[in-house]
């Protein structure tokens, strides 16, 4: 099993009370309350720890969000360039720009290429599809995103990978008559390619075209199905087994020397959860083609009826709002503690889902300090890695 | 009296399918008289409005669901504005009228601005706060953005009188609610870019040759009267009337003012 280590550079520095009179901490909230001071030092102590991590062997991952107080990282390829230059030996993913908000697929192609050219065939792609606040942020339409989102991966794959000259794309969402993009990838025919999803019909995509298969924060039973249904998709399409290299899971990971220090410091992780998920109705329950119509009466009514069933991912993010840090644990949404804790809950969840091989660590959030962010680190690169390692890849049923 | 009325004794409060250019299309009937060809605007028209038995008196209605709304079926890649402009081209086509009144509610009425720019079998254009151009400078928004908007600010500035008017989710029908997420995820997918309006429709305006009326709820925060005059400046002849204590669907809130205005401007 690989790691990938990752911070998302949230900023928690705004009143409370400004937190509490707000609808939305997302897309709407002023940016007079970042404080750009603050905010380079943000950039500083988190750019260290990834650089951190590269000292340590500890894979690096890049992540996209816009206009929040859960992360100021509005510029993946920005972060992308600097990992790219200041790692030396450790592979970097990006998960990712948010391809269905950019209006030129082809232009992603060309940051993605110069970053694995400059990182000498260390890059790896990976896709998300946004939703929610990040559809007012970048003005994009939420219904069809989707087809954005699978449309420009096409495009993006083909311009990485067409070295004979300009090709034509007239595609339903994206036109380019001219596309030959300078330099091309380090790594031939591309980089290897990853996408986040939990839904089924996503999720069976993914599993057809072979991509790596991230779930976040989804927890056994939506990670067991969605894993499920990408094995489930590939056998109905004659295509060969997977091993567990296919699939990843992201939680939020904390390692101290003790399970008092681990606990206590990880469970600063879970702010993400507590205060910046925080999304106004018109970004979430009611943002149109975030739920199936028949799925109305249960999400756009003030109290749900009894008996609903809980299924999209606005419903999953009201779910985590509230959590516990035993809750947490208990879902495989937070491995935190001593060394042998961390590593026994990562294995209990890698049996519970069928087995991944690649988790991501989100490793620094809310209030957590550099230097407690810097110990998680070592323990986790120098105590943890190595039995993760250990784990080899296995073909699964 | 109009000509090639085709009478609709029996007002049935349940819709009829009609099939256009190969798309099947929820259809409310009602009254009888010169035809109109009803366009509804962000939400599908509930057979059971008071005002379509008013207007019923003086007219044929004929109040289709545009594709994707209510029931009405919405073939792949059919997504635009320009695709629901040619459907209802073809609609009046088939209908057995030479001329054919449309009325427009809302985003209805940017489809009926659209096809009265391109037909000449209008009789009559009665526009009911429509939207579908910009009329201020790049940094002021004419219309209230629905999709970004907080849903209490949405029903604060749509009616006059939202405690009387405004469905509340909480009570309405499963059925209703499925129809609502059907209706908002189709507005979505026509209007969300440029938000509501066609940058090429201001020029257009002026060959609009039907007599036009321009109707507008005097309350409305969505659009307001103000951009109701300029669009109505915008084509030739047009006649505009605020309709007091009504917002955005003066053809709610203030049903029998609202039949009163359109048939008078219909006999005249």
């Amino acid at each position: 099993m690989d790691a990938w280590w990752q911070c998302e550079v949230p900023y928690p520095y705004v009143p409370q009370e400004i937190l509490d009179a707000t609808d939305s901490v997302r897309a709407s909230l002023p940016s007079k309350y970042c404080d750009p001071k603050i905010a380079a030092d943000l950039f500083e102590q988190v750019i260290d720890e990834f650089l951190l991590c590269d000292d340590l062997g500890m894979n690096v991952l890049a992540i996209e969000h816009h206009a929040g107080i859960n992360s100021l990282l509005a510029s993946n390829p920005m972060l992308l360039g600097i990992l790219a230059r200041q790692t030396r030996q450790v592979r970097i993913l990006t998960l990712g720009t948010l391809i269905s908000l950019r209006q030129d697929p082809v232009r992603v192609a060309e940051e993605y290429a110069t970053a694995d050219v400059i990182s000498r065939g260390r890059l790896e792609i990976g896709f998300v599809k946004s939703g929610g606040s990040e559809m007012a942020s970048a003005n994009a339409n939420p219904i069809n995103n989707v087809e954005r989102y699978w449309e420009a991966i096409d495009l993006i794959t083909k311009a990485l990978s067409h070295h004979d000259g300009p090709f034509s794309w007239e595609g339903k969402h994206y036109t380019h008559r001219h596309v030959n993009i300078w330099p091309r990838p380090w790594q031939q025919p591309h980089p290897r390619m990853w996408s986040a999803t939990g839904d089924p019909d996503t999720a069976a995509e993914v599993g057809r075209r072979g991509l790596v298969h991230v779930l976040v924060l989804r927890g056994p039973e939506g990670t067991r199905r969605a894993y499920a249904a990408h094995r489930k998709a590939r056998a109905e399409a004659g295509l060969p087994k997977v091993t567990t290299d296919n699939f990843a899971y992201a939680a939020f990971v904390y390692v101290g020397d003790t399970d008092e220090e681990g606990l206590r410091v990880g469970s600063k992780l879970l702010w993400f959860l507590h205060t910046s998920l925080k999304s106004a109705p018109q970004y979430s329950r009611f943002l149109p083609g975030s739920i199936e119509p028949h799925l109305a009466p249960q999400v756009y009514r003030s109290a749900p009826r009894p008996g609903a069933t809980i299924l999209s991912a606005n419903q999953n993010a009201a779910r985590l709002t509230s959590i516990s840090v035993e809750g947490a644990q208990a879902q495989g949404i937070l491995f935190a503690g001593n060394p042998d804790t961390v590593y026994r809950q990562i294995m209990e969840f890698y049996d519970q889902v069928g087995g991944f091989g690649h988790l991501t660590l989100i490793g620094r959030s809310g209030y957590m300090t550099h230097a407690e962010s810097e110990k998680g680190i070592r323990l986790f690169a120098n105590e943890v890695l190595p039995r993760l390692r250990a784990i080899k890849p296995v073909t699964v049923d | 009296m109009p000509d090639g009325v085709s009478s609709n004794a029996v007002s049935p409060l349940t819709a009829e399918r009609l099939s256009i250019a190969g798309v099947d299309l929820e259809v409310v009937r009602r009254g009888a008289g010169r035809p109109v060809l009803l366009l509804h605007g962000l939400q599908n028209i509930q057979p059971d409005a008071r005002f379509l038995d008013l207007l019923g008196r003086h007219a044929e209605i004929i109040a289709p669901s545009h594709p994707g709304f209510g029931s009405s079926s919405r073939p792949a890649d059919f997504e635009t504005v320009y695709d629901l402009v040619h459907l209802y081209l073809a609609l009046l086509d088939s209908l057995p009228h030479e001329k054919v009144t449309v009325i427009g509610l809302s985003f209805g009425g940017w489809l009926a601005a659209e096809i009265a720019a391109n037909s000449r079998r209008l009789d009559r254009l009665v526009l009911v706060d429509p939207l579908g151009i910009k009329v201020s400078d790049r940094e002021t928004p004419d219309i209230l953005d629905v999709f970004n908007t907080s849903p209490a600010e949405v029903r604060r500035r749509m009616w006059h009188d939202p405690a009387r008017w405004a469905p509340d989710y909480d009570t309405i029908s499963d059925e209703d609610l499925v129809v609502r997420a059907r209706n908002w995820e189709a507005l979505c997918l026509y209007g969300w870019h440029p938000y509501m309006y066609n940058p090429q429709l201001k020029r257009w305006l002026g060959a609009i040759k039907a007599p036009t009326l321009v109707v507008w709820g005097a309350s409305d925060g969505l659009v307001t009267p103000a951009y109701g005059r300029a669009y109505a400046d915008l084509i030739p002849g047009a006649r505009f009337e605020l309709i007091a204590g009504a917002g955005h669907h003066p053809e709610i809130e203030q049903a029998e003012t609202f039949a009163e205005t359109v048939a008078r401007f219909l006999a005249r």
